[in-house]
């Protein structure tokens, strides 16, 4: 950990720019508190619509999701929404290390990248997208920032669920792979306070993460929030089967009145496949329900 | 506010590579380098260039703070590049991809080079060992050896294949009703294995002379990088059919070599499967393994200069 403190001191220099039709694309590396975060900026060369910040998931869920953030970036870019990617701090290209992730830091990350893409484009109408983890970092930002709209792409309800879920398939691999018993989730929780993290498929845990996100929920954050909301949900999750149907019900218990979609498309998560680019019908979904929301106008 | 003991920087740079444009991030030294670029690839899986857990963001900066300038890269329509769906498979490697890498490199005055990638990208920085002249080494990490060719895979000796069927799940993917393409692969691997068990029966009669089912290229290209005194880091996990498959088809030939050759292979075997970087503790034995490796290249490049 000293080795990698020692690593994370790193300078950053320069800009890459690409153009995509009526769209440019920069990525660069923002400096907050000593660290970078990697940010990748889609802005429209015409006149800008809306801003949307994209917040990814976590743990290996971010790699299932990157092709369809990008996707959607370029896309509503094309169409006047200027769009912010980043990685939070400790993930991705970003610097810092897992340790030092929480979820306030997340929130820090979310709302510097944002400030960042509106000191280009200026400040307009907001919105945010989050998936799966991501949604709760959406979330709270959009609490914070007053007339803001939101997308949920098969979000996280509550965190303390989430690592449940996370431990479950950590344990699931594990008995695959013959290297030990079934554990109960209590001893699972209780290595986690101790050693500090949790291998989960390859990524670490950390409890600094899972002990801020406590009080988190969807229901918290989204409590007494009134903007416009479009929750997606993949494939079986959203299905006819009891499983999906009892998953759909609970998400709308969980958050206030809005749109709800359910897609055949699969995000897999856990033991994900490989990351695909999106499909069409999800796309172009979510890129029409951003651009009325933020700009009153449809997509034609 | 960067600190006093800032001794890396990082640049996020994108390619040109024809019709697409390829990210890269490029982290060096501050100071003078050693000049020796590094160049990162991820296996095939539509992985990013971060690497899973950022495997390639640790390595690159720990290479770079040692000297190297290191370059990880998305591949055409992965991560932050251009492109659809890019359809590589180990018949149809990224070397397009690579050589644009390689080309920016070289703009920047980096002509030594070290290509290093697991899996998928193994297979892809193999195929330009032997085009590249300032090749200056080669890290190889779970490579895998065979011919994706079912005509050449049904030529397999059985206890490998059925090591392959195991991962795969054939007869449970038969009954997939709901996905055609997995139903589709299921069919192709039993068929082959009915192949198989045809080729082990004739092989009890007439034993087969050389392993048909391995890719020639990877033989031929490791097996001639001890003669251009390249050094070759090959890492494997003890417990994936790809370290079985590799003994199978290199273990003797490995053995051959005299004491002289033997210098420049370094076969590193690590317990469990480092294929799919599923495990927090073996990405840092497989970056300790690789760090330590181009340490010591890093050190008799200084001695050479004096």
């Amino acid at each position: 950990v000293g080795q990698d403190a020692m690593l994370d001191q790193i300078a950053t220099s320069g800009v890459a720019v690409r153009a995509t039709g009526s769209a440019r694309v920069e990525v660069r590396l923002l400096e907050i508190a000593g660290d970078s975060i990697f940010t990748a900026s889609h802005t429209p060369t015409g006149r800008c619509r809306g801003t949307l910040l994209i917040c990814p998931p976590i743990l290996g869920e971010s790699l299932v999701t990157y092709r369809r953030e990008v996707n959607l970036a370029d896309m509503l870019a094309e169409r006047g929404i200027a769009v912010q990617r980043f990685h939070y701090r400790g993930t991705g290209h970003s610097g810092g290390s897992e340790a030092g992730i929480t979820f306030h830091a997340m929130v820090d990350d979310a709302l510097a990248a944002l400030g960042a893409l509106e000191d280009r484009v200026g400040a307009g109408s907001v919105g945010f997208l989050g998936t799966r983890w991501g949604a709760l970092v959406a979330a709270e930002c959009a609490r914070r920032i007053g007339g803001s709209s939101l997308v949920l792409w098969d979000p996280v309800v509550d965190p303390n669920e989430f690592v449940e879920e996370a431990i479950r398939a950590r344990v699931m691999r594990r008995m695959k792979k013959g290297q030990g018993r079934r554990t109960p989730m209590s001893e699972e929780l209780a290595q986690l306070e101790q050693r500090g993290w949790l291998d989960i498929l390859g990524y670490r845990l950390c409890n600094g993460l899972t002990r801020s996100a406590e009080g988190h929920s969807l229901t918290q954050l989204l409590t007494g929030w009134e903007g416009a909301l479009l929750t997606v949900i993949f494939g079986a999750r959203g299905g006819r089967r009891a499983a999906g149907l009892n998953h759909v019900k609970r998400i709308e218990g969980a958050l206030p009145s809005g749109d709800l979609v359910t897609l055949p498309e699969e995000l897999p998560v856990w033991f994900s496949g490989r990351s695909t680019q999106g499909s069409a019908e999800l796309l172009g979904t979510t890129s029409r329900w951003i651009l009325g929301a933020l700009s009153g106008e449809s997509d034609r | 506010v960067i600190a006093n003991s800032v001794s890396l920087r990082e640049s996020p740079l994108f390619i040109d590579a024809g019709q697409e444009m390829l990210f890269g991030m490029l982290t060096q030294p501050t100071e003078v380098g050693n000049g020796i670029g590094v160049i990162l690839l991820t296996g095939g899986d539509d992985i990013p260039s971060t690497n899973r857990n950022r495997v390639s963001v640790r390595l690159a900066r720990r290479l770079a703070s040692v000297g190297y300038h290191v370059l990880r890269l998305d591949y055409r329509g992965v991560g932050e590049s251009t492109g659809g769906d890019n359809g590589y498979s180990l018949d149809n490697l990224a070397v397009e991809d690579l050589d644009a890498a390689i080309r920016c490199l070289e703009q920047r005055g980096i002509s030594e080079l070290v290509l290093a990638g697991s899996c998928f990208g193994a297979r892809t920085c193999l195929a330009r060992a032997s085009t590249t002249l300032g090749l200056r080494a080669l890290i190889l990490i779970s490579s895998p050896v065979v011919s994706t060719n079912p005509l050449h895979a049904s030529n397999m000796p059985l206890g490998l294949f059925v090591q392959r069927m195991r991962r795969r799940k054939p007869l449970r993917g038969l009954l997939r009703f709901d996905k055609p393409a997995v139903r589709a692969e299921s069919k192709r691997i039993l068929y082959i294995a009915a192949g198989l068990f045809w080729s082990e029966v004739r092989s009890w009669i007439r034993p087969l002379k050389a392993p048909a089912w391995t890719n020639v290229e990877f033989v031929d290209s490791v097996a001639a990088l001890p003669g251009r005194q390249v050094p070759l880091l090959l890492i494997y996990g003890d417990s994936e059919p790809d370290y079985g498959e590799f003994m199978h088809v290199m273990g003797d030939q490995i053995d051959r070599l005299d004491e002289n050759e033997q210098q420049w292979i370094k076969l590193s075997v690590l317990p469990g499967e480092v294929h799919a970087f599923a495990e927090v503790d073996l990405q840092r034995a497989v970056e300790d393994e690789v760090v330590s490796f181009l340490f010591e290249l890093h050190d008799r490049s200084l001695a050479a200069r004096g």
